[in-house]
């Protein structure tokens, strides 16, 4: 097994301090951080989804994929830097006003992450303001909305409507997900997609930088 | 028929004069009452005037005492908010080292646990006020519970990657709790006991017959000993795990909106497990229209024909125009 397939293979079996040990070895051996990124976690996340999306796997196993990634990338993240290598794109998520409910988020987050895209977690419970002055902060390419309660899904209609008060709105690609979310809502409300899982929003969200 | 008579019937094996309605209402019936889903969710008699004025209006069969699973949490220690008008929530999980749970929780008498006891108190109050209806009290599944006081991420992340030896000492401790109050319920007047057992959609079969079937059979059994009847309720797409739902023994499978009823009904197939569901509670009561709801209730009924009592996948929504609920009692009430 070559290198980059060890530290795939790491990655997809969930194991954060072994794979951490791996890439900082593989970093002090000379292997540059952004091969390591591309050839190595990549599409090692993107296999996780793939066999998230045929019900091989399940969410307790992508969860500990997605905190061995986020453990990968804080030791790659600092030679990302140093070597230039910028995100191919900025991603802002959050879930919606009212909803404290953040499994859904979290994996789509760490599925984008796992295509090489730069994601700002605004957390739970975040009001269309609090969404705004961070679109306005970050520049992002992509805002990702989640809501899993029929009372918490119409903040995402609200959170589109402010974007588009501000005069943000065709700045951004907006993404909805969530249990209740379906695609007659996200046409609805204005929405530039809907995704019915975690593995289908990163392959949205990385089809915008194609 | 009255609505008790219904339900026993359909529970019993015996022909109703028409298919029962077990949609679960709780934040719809809060706002309907006019009342903030805090008092809802603290006080046993706004929940259950609430849900007696809802279950004439609407003609809805089972009275249930259910609103939010933080109760048993709480009777564990968990520090549970209560907002003005939105569902209780644990802000910093109870449960902070899966490897030292049984220093962290401890079984406690529903009877002295807050809102446990004020759930007891339900059950009586509709057992006394309710007497044309079937009662139906409620507990988190062990596998939910757990998800409740450790948080769910941290809860899934567990069972995939630490010692399963740890896993069953967190889930045994809460089921037994879980049994208890089943039981407490059945004694206080609950004809059926639902089971919340959310999470276990997310998890694999393997996983769910290992974590989450023997607790719930472990429930069921007790239920059955105590003379109630169960129902199994799993939000999500649980067509992976029916096999495993079905085989706990439980009298109801509550299906959520993404199982296919066609797949359920062969997967049951010679047994005589009823099935509840389970129209789209979002697309279908929410967002569609009286017409829409007549077609999707007639569909869902015809698909499994016996055996079956007719729901929403989940919780009619909070915002639910009242002519679409009351579209499901009138399709039952002239079709069914």
């Amino acid at each position: 097994m070559n290198k980059f397939d060890e530290i795939s293979e790491l990655l997809q079996r969930g194991k954060p301090r072994d794979l951490s040990a791996l890439v900082q070895a593989e970093l002090a051996e000379g292997t540059a951080a952004n091969d390591i990124l591309i050839r190595a976690l990549i599409p090692g996340m993107s296999a996780v989804g793939e066999r998230f999306k045929k019900n091989e796997i399940f969410v307790p196993e992508v969860l500990i994929t997605a905190r061995a990634m986020n453990a990968a990338l804080n030791v790659l993240k600092p030679a990302l830097a140093q070597a230039g290598v910028e995100p191919i794109g900025t991603a802002l998520i959050c879930t919606v006003k009212g909803d404290l409910h953040d499994i859904g988020k979290n994996l789509v987050k760490m599925m984008i992450e796992g295509t090489g895209i730069r994601v700002i977690d605004l957390g739970v419970d975040c009001p269309p303001e609090r969404v705004v002055e961070a679109v306005k902060e970050h520049k992002p390419d992509i805002v990702c909305l989640s809501a899993l309660l029929t009372t918490t899904m119409v903040y995402q209609k609200e959170t589109i409507d402010a974007l588009k008060a501000a005069g943000l709105r065709d700045s951004v690609k907006v993404m909805v997900g969530g249990a209740p979310v379906t695609q007659a809502f996200a046409d609805e409300i204005g929405a530039d997609a809907y995704t019915p899982d975690a593995a289908t929003a990163a392959e949205k969200a990385r089809s915008y930088f194609d | 028929m009255t609505s008790r008579e219904r339900t026993l019937a359909v529970l019993n094996g015996k022909i109703a004069d028409r298919t029962p309605n077990f949609n679960i209402l709780m934040g719809f019936s809060a706002r309907y009452g006019g009342r903030t889903y805090r008092d809802y969710a603290s006080d046993y008699r706004v929940l259950c005037d609430c849900d007696l004025k809802c279950a004439e209006d609407f003609g809805i069969d089972l009275l249930c005492a259910i609103s939010d699973p933080m109760r048993e949490a709480e009777g564990f220690g968990a520090n549970v908010t209560m907002p003005e008008d939105d569902v209780p929530y644990s802000p910093i999980p109870l449960v902070d080292d899966i490897y030292n749970v049984k220093n962290i929780i401890k079984t406690y008498d529903p009877h002295n646990g807050k809102r446990t006891e004020d759930r007891l108190k339900a059950v009586e109050y509709f057992k006394k006020n309710g007497k044309d209806y079937t009662v139906g009290g409620w507990v988190e599944g062990a596998f939910a519970e757990c998800c409740d006081l450790r948080g769910i991420n941290d809860f899934l992340a567990d069972v995939a990657c630490e010692e399963e030896e740890a896993i069953h000492e967190f889930l045994s401790i809460v089921n037994e709790q879980a049994v208890r109050f089943a039981v407490e319920q059945v004694k206080a007047g609950a004809d059926i006991i639902g089971i919340g057992d959310a999470a276990t959609s997310l998890i694999s079969p393997d996983m769910y017959r290992s974590f989450a079937f023997p607790y719930q059979k472990a429930i069921v059994d007790a239920v059955h000993a105590a003379g109630g009847k169960t129902k199994l309720h799993i939000c999500g797409n649980t067509t992976n795990v029916l096999p495993h739902m079905i085989e706990t023994g439980t009298d109801i499978v509550d299906l959520d909106w993404m199982v296919d009823l066609k797949r359920a009904k062969e997967i049951i197939g010679g047994r005589n497990t009823i099935i509840s569901g389970n129209y789209d509670p979002v697309a279908v009561l929410l967002q569609g229209t009286p017409e829409t709801v007549r077609e999707k209730v007639l569909e869902c009924k015809s698909i499994v024909k016996t055996n079956y009592i007719s729901s929403g996948g989940c919780e009619v929504p909070r915002d639910t125009p009242h002519e679409n609920l009351r579209a499901v009692y009138e399709t039952l009430r002239t079709g069914g």
